[in-house]
Parts: C-alpha cells; sequence; structure tokens
C-alpha cells in the first residue's frame, strides 16, 4: 500500500479546485465534469464511518431488535386459534427480510468490527446445517451464555430462514423458544457492531496518520472484495456450479433472494458514486470514490467509473427473479466494474489491491 | 529418470540447440528465426474479458502466432495445471479460488469436468498428480482457521477423500519428489474469508517448505523457513543435483516479497535454494537493477533456474552452488537477466510425471510467455518467437509432450 497524503502539487491543485467550487459545496448538485474540493484520506475515512458504517450499524440494530421482538410475539401468542399465529408469523417474516436486508447492506462492505468480531460468521454463516439445526433446537438453550455453545452453522439468519419458512415454527413450541433466542444473538451483535463503529467515527482520523492511510487502503479493498462476494459467491458461482440442479442460491425460501442482492449492493454503490449527485462536504459527508477521484482532479476516470457503475445498477435494477439468464445478465456489468477498479481505480489511488485478478500470484 | 530414448531426443535437441547458438548473433532477429517443432502447452490466458484455459501451440511456421488448440471459459481466473499421464489437463483456480477441471484432449468445452469447492475450503491454485496416477494433490485453505491444507483426490472424480495439514498457511504450490516426498511451499499469507481480497496481518506472516510423506497419511516430515518472513515462498521447480549430496536435487523457489516498505520490497530476492536440509535466500548481485521482489514463475533448463520477473520484464537466469563450503558462491549466484516485455510464464517440468511417477527431468530449452510474445529460450539465446496476439498469458504453463 501507497502514502496518499497530499502532495505540495496536490494542495495547489485542490486548493485551486475548491475556488472554482467556491462555497457552499453543501447540497450542491454536481455535474459529471463539475470542479469539486479536493478530499483527503481523513475526509474520505471520517465520511465514511461517520456517515455511513455507524448510521447502518445503528439501523441494524433496530431492525434486528424489531424482528427479536416479532418473533417473541409470535412465539407467546396463544397456541390456538389457527389463523392469529399466521399473522404473528406473517409479522416475523416481514421483520427477518427488513432485517436480513439491513445486514446485507451493512456487510457489504466489511470493515473495521465487522472483520475484528468476524461478525458475517456469527450471524450469516452459509452453509446452514439443518441437522446441527435440529440438534440445537433439542438441546433447549436457556438463555444467550447457553447459546455460545452452539456451533454457527445452526444459528443466525440462515436458521431463522429455515425457523420461519422451510419448518415454520408454531408458538409455545421449543423450536420458536430456539428461534427467539437466535433472533436475540443476532439483536447482541448489531448491538456489538453498533458500538464499535460508534468508536470508530468519533475517532480523529488525521490526515498524516498511518490509520487513516491504512483505512482507506482497506476500504478500497474491501469494496473490490464485497463486490466480488455479490457478483460472483453470492449470484454466479451458485449458477455455475449447479450442474443438472437448480441453483441453490440463498434466500430462496424466503423468497428475498434479489432484494438482498440488491440491498447489497446499494451499500456498494453509495460508496462508489455520489448517489444523489450532491457535492459532499469534506469532513462531514460520505465521499463515495467517484467524488474522491474528481477531487483528485481525475475526471475522465472518474466519468468512466460512474458510467460502469450506473450500468452494474441497471442490471441489477433489471434484475426481477433468481434466473439464470437474469443473473448471467446482471453479473457481467458488476465483473466489468471489478476488472475497471482492479485495473484502474485503485492504482490511480495509489492503493494495492491484494489479490487482485490484475496481478500475479 | 528420463528414458532412453527421451535421453537421446534431449541430447538430440540439445545439440541442435547449440548447433543453432553457433548460427546465430546473441539477439535473434525475426528473419532469421529459424522454424521448430510444433510444442503443446497447457496454459490459462485473458481473452478480451473473457478468462480461458485450454491448450495452445507453438507452431512450426516461423512467425505464426500461438495457436489455440482447446479453449475452455473459465468464470473467474486461473492458475496453475497439470498434465496427468492420462492425457487430460487439470486446471486450478486461482486463489481464492472454487474450482478444478479437467479437460482431455479434443473434448469439446461443454464436457469438460468440474469439480467444486466446499463452502468453507478455497483453493490456492495449484494442482499435481499423485506418483501412482490415483490421486489429485491441491493446495487449498481451511477459512475457519486460514491453515493451509492439502485436498487429496479421485484422480478420476475430482472429488475429496481425504486433507493433509501442510504445517502452514496459505500452501501454494506443490510438487513430487523423486523418492515420492511431497514439497510443499507454504506461501505465509494470512487471509480470512471476510477479506478475501486484501492480505491480512503480514507482521505475521510464516511462509515456509514442508516436505509431506503420503504414505504416511500425509504426515509432516521437516519445515524450513527463511530468516526474512516478508518473503512468501511461492513457485517450485526442480534444479540440477546437488554437488555435496548428489543423490538430491536442488530444489528452486520463486518469491513474492511482502515488506511494508516499498525501497526493501523492490530490491528483494527473488529466488530461494533447498538441498534438502537447508533453505536460503539467493541475494540479488551487487550493483544491479531490483527485480520488485516478484518472481512470478520458475523452470530449469537442467543446469540454470530461471525465473520470470515481469514486473521488471526480464528473465532471470540462477546458477545453484558449485559446493557446500562456505565460499563466495555458496549460496548460487546470478548470471544474467534477459530482457522480455510481461514476461510471466515458464514452462517447468517438475510439475510432469514419468510413467514411474518421478518429476520429468528438464529440458535444455524453456518456453516462456511475456506480453505480446512468447519465446523458446536457451539462457540467453532466444531459439524461436511466437507472437501472441490479444492474450494475456497468465503466471504458469506447461509442455504437454516432448520432441512433437
Amino acid at each position: 500500500m501507497q502514502d496518499m497524503r497530499m502532495t505540495p502539487r496536490q494542495i495547489l491543485c485542490a486548493a485551486a479546485l475548491a475556488l472554482l467550487a467556491a462555497a457552499p459545496v453543501h447540497a450542491q448538485e454536481v455535474d459529471a465534469n463539475m470542479a469539486i474540493p479536493f478530499y483527503n484520506t481523513a475526509h474520505a475515512v471520517q465520511g465514511l464511518y461517520g456517515q455511513w458504517f455507524a448510521p447502518q450499524a445503528k439501523a441494524a440494530q433496530a431492525s434486528a431488535q424489531a424482528l427479536s421482538q416479532a418473533l417473541r410475539a409470535h412465539c407467546t401468542a396463544p397456541a390456538a386459534p389457527a389463523g392469529s399465529a399466521a399473522a404473528t408469523l406473517q409479522t416475523a417474516r416481514q421483520a427477518y427480510v427488513q432485517s436480513s436486508r439491513q445486514w446485507s447492506s451493512l456487510s457489504a462492505v466489511a470493515l473495521g468490527p465487522l472483520v475484528e468480531r468476524r461478525s458475517a460468521r456469527l450471524v450469516d454463516f452459509r452453509p446452514m446445517r439443518p441437522a446441527l439445526l435440529k440438534k440445537a433446537i433439542q438441546s433447549a438453550p436457556a438463555d444467550l451464555a447457553a447459546m455460545e455453545r452452539i456451533g454457527a452453522p445452526a444459528k443466525g439468519y440462515p436458521a431463522l430462514e429455515n425457523l420461519l419458512w422451510t419448518q415454520p415454527v408454531e408458538p409455545q413450541t421449543p423450536a420458536c423458544a430456539y428461534a427467539t433466542l437466535v433472533a436475540e444473538e443476532i439483536v447482541a451483535e448489531m448491538g456489538i457492531l453498533s458500538n464499535g463503529f460508534a468508536k470508530f467515527a468519533a475517532q480523529d482520523w488525521s490526515e498524516d496518520g498511518d490509520a487513516t492511510t491504512e483505512a482507506m487502503a482497506e476500504f478500497i479493498n474491501q469494496w473490490v472484495g464485497g463486490l466480488e462476494r455479490l457478483r460472483w459467491a453470492d449470484m454466479e458461482k451458485p449458477l455455475r456450479s449447479a450442474g443438472s440442479k437448480p441453483p441453490a442460491w440463498e434466500h430462496l425460501a424466503s423468497g428475498s433472494t434479489v432484494e438482498i442482492w440488491r440491498a447489497h449492493w446499494q451499500g456498494l454503490r453509495t460508496l462508489a458514486v455520489s448517489v444523489d449527485r450532491k457535492v459532499p462536504q469534506p469532513g462531514v459527508d460520505i465521499v463515495p470514490i467517484e467524488s474522491y477521484l474528481r477531487g483528485r482532479g481525475l475526471n475522465p476516470l472518474a466519468d468512466r467509473w460512474l458510467k460502469a457503475v450506473n450500468e452494474a445498477d441497471a442490471g441489477m435494477r433489471a434484475l426481477t427473479e433468481p434466473s439464470a439468464k437474469a443473473v448471467d445478465a446482471a453479473t457481467k456489468p458488476l465483473s466489468r466494474l471489478k476488472r475497471l477498479m482492479e485495473g484502474e481505480v485503485a492504482p490511480a489511488l495509489e492503493v494495492n489491491i491484494g489479490f487482485s485478478d490484475a496481478d500475479g500470484d | 529418470m528420463p528414458t532412453g530414448i527421451e535421453q537421446a531426443l534431449n541430447r538430440r535437441r540439445w545439440l541442435q540447440g547449440m548447433g543453432l547458438l553457433a548460427a546465430m548473433p546473441l539477439a535473434t532477429s525475426h528473419a532469421a528465426m529459424p522454424s521448430g517443432p510444433a510444442r503443446s502447452l497447457a496454459a490459462a490466458w485473458m481473452q478480451g474479458e473473457q478468462m480461458r484455459v485450454g491448450i495452445v501451440q507453438a507452431s512450426a511456421q516461423v512467425d505464426r502466432p500461438l495457436q489455440v488448440l482447446q479453449a475452455l471459459d473459465v468464470p473467474t481466473r486461473a492458475h496453475g495445471m497439470a498434465a496427468l499421464r492420462d492425457g487430460s489437463v487439470v486446471f486450478a483456480s486461482r486463489r481464492p479460488g472454487d474450482w478444478l477441471v479437467r479437460l482431455k484432449p479434443g473434448q469439446a468445452a461443454e464436457d469438460a469436468q468440474w469439480q467444486w469447492i466446499e463452502p468453507d475450503r478455497f483453493f490456492n491454485g495449484h494442482v499435481i498428480e499423485s506418483a501412482d496416477g490415483r490421486h489429485l494433490y491441491t493446495t487449498e485453505t481451511d477459512l475457519e482457521d486460514a491453515q493451509g491444507l492439502i485436498g487429496v483426490r479421485d484422480a478420476i472424480t475430482l472429488e475429496k477423500i481425504a486433507e493433509w495439514r501442510t504445517g502452514g498457511m496459505d500452501p501454494h504450490q506443490l510438487l513430487l519428489d523423486a523418492d515420492g516426498t511431497l514439497m510443499v511451499a507454504n506461501g505465509g499469507i494470512p487471509t480470512q474469508s471476510e477479506t478475501g481480497r486484501r492480505k491480512l496481518q503480514l507482521d505475521h506472516m510464516d511462509s515456509s517448505i514442508a516436505r509431506l510423506l503420503p504414505a504416511e497419511g500425509g504426515a509432516l516430515a521437516g519445515l524450513w523457513k527463511l530468516d526474512d518472513s516478508r518473503l512468501s515462498l511461492r513457485h517450485l521447480a526442480w534444479g540440477p543435483q546437488v554437488a555435496h549430496a548428489p543423490a538430491r536435487r536442488w530444489l528452486g523457489i520463486a518469491l513474492q516479497a511482502e515488506h511494508r516498505d516499498t525501497e526493501a520490497r523492490a530490491a528483494a530476492p527473488v529466488l530461494a535454494l533447498f538441498d534438502g536440509h537447508r533453505l536460503h535466500a539467493v541475494p540479488l548481485p551487487e550493483g544491479r537493477e531490483p527485480l520488485a521482489g516478484y518472481g512470478g514463475d520458475i523452470g530449469c533448463d537442467g543446469q540454470l533456474f530461471a525465473v520470470s520477473c515481469p514486473r521488471v520484464n526480464t528473465v532471470t537466469w540462477w546458477q545453484v552452488p558449485d559446493s557446500g563450503q562456505a565460499s563466495g558462491q555458496a549460496s548460487g549466484r546470478w548470471l544474467r537477466g534477459d530482457a522480455m516485455p510481461g514476461v510471466y510464464c515458464v514452462a517447468n517440468a517438475s510439475v510432469s510425471l514419468d510413467a514411474k511417477g518421478r518429476p520429468l527431468p528438464a529440458e535444455p530449452a524453456l518456453w516462456m510467455g511475456g506480453a505480446r510474445q512468447a519465446q523458446l529460450r536457451q539462457r540467453g539465446q532466444v531459439l524461436r518467437t511466437v507472437p501472441v496476439p490479444g492474450m494475456a498469458l497468465d503466471n504458469h504453463w506447461i509442455a504437454l509432450e516432448r520432441g512433437s
């Protein structure tokens, strides 16, 4: 990873651009080629943690709490009559999709506490193992401390999807009690993430600090990693590896596959381009990759980046169902986007991509 | 050991090469380039936006581009490959990889045999055949603990039947030794599933060369490390006999430097040597331009190791130590560097096995692939040049049959 601090020439360039842009820049709409302020790594990292991860983690915590409450309401509902349980189940299912979507958005780019805690393994381990889930229910854990003895393949969102759709839990049953604990565990993890990201957001990200430079390089790398998880691991790999069987995409049981993919993509997109076409205010707003490039005078590359992201976005919007044809069409622009990042954007930002397709091994 | 026919062919080709050398200036012009026998190689490449694996052929006709005899689109980048003795070629996906694929001669792409790895493992890019031909060995990572393992696979079904721990992280290339033991380069770079694109905790790098015993369920028989923990041991080739231990051959290891400091990384060695007991890095000669700390591939011509250094567009040639005594040459030495734009792949005979399950002996001239051309090189001499239009050749390729 290279030093990303400003050179004197960059400072002059930034000053000139800042004059051109003129105040107030906040909430100002930007044309693709409009000059905008120079953003240093501190602005970018501050925006990332303060305006993206901290609020996203808070929202993930809130949606997990709503899921937990909905499950508790379902599981404590009277066992009869038929119909009333179905309503509470429906509410819990909606809460699951909302929470799962929020988690997908938060974890689209895995940074900070998400990596340190290996949260994806804790709340979203795949593949879920039905046999282990059955055993876990039979073991009837009483509380979260007891849940620590149960392995990740029987917990988290995949286990809840199974308990809400594949074999829907009935109120007042051990399976329902277990599902409630699984949801509570997710709430606890989201709470820890929320606190963790709040601390990162409150940190003083110094322009000259090694930690800031490292965080920016980490962000670019993990953005590519998140794109590859969506394009390859989530969408294309199940299709290519299916053979004669139907592709085993995730979230098919809940019918939320496309919704979850889109949430993941929106997480990536928000950090990639100025989605509202406003000029980010340095040190206040999210500084997406596009703005970061423009701030450095790299407008032609930023234009191509914006175009590639928009093409990928169009592909994801056109995706209405998880089918071979639709997935094939949607993943092609994602693949082109990855190549542009690895081949041109990351080098322009002087960031080494750890396992880049543009390099040897 | 080579058969009598192979020895005769090798000797004849060597003599042919020497005869050509005598007749040619050092830098051969295209016009003066002789034709030679066609040569098939298993390769991986990118064409436009499509990644492919397959069989290519360097034509016998002068200036005729590299021909694609057989091609298969692959979903992610490929890396290493192994030619099995049944005539098929197995390609491994680049780390973090998901697939292996077998291609048989003349087979239609849709008939290729795919094998997908289980969700909590990934392939690290290399595969070889076992000595008895019943199994394949693949380098893999366990995502649970980031530790390296060898996947032991049925050679027919490609399905995993056992796993052996490699004693380190990030196992990369592996080769069989003539005694049937398995040499593995543990690259030592930590990874985890959450950070598939990021090299983590490089301060904790732990690269090593491991010797495993297939006959004893993959038991670890030895582990050797360099003093500099930021050097990742990655690619392997068997070299000439060890002068002080004639029963053994030098193992050459191409290195990838991971130093945080840019200058230290650029000036790092690109080759390490292992004589069966001692592992050491070969220092760069004083006064030479640094090699950017990256050896992309390695081969051997029987006497010298050739290490491709694509970041400085150079093929480097290295001599092994004359003896085990402490002297100026005790660690081996740089012999020469030849310019070749974008040179990556060097045909490595060590990957392929003879009928008795031992690594094939080296060939005196090596096919190398670069940015725009492939060349058959015998040390400083370019014996043939083949244009490679529109194809970006990947790290590795292997020659398929001899004397064709």
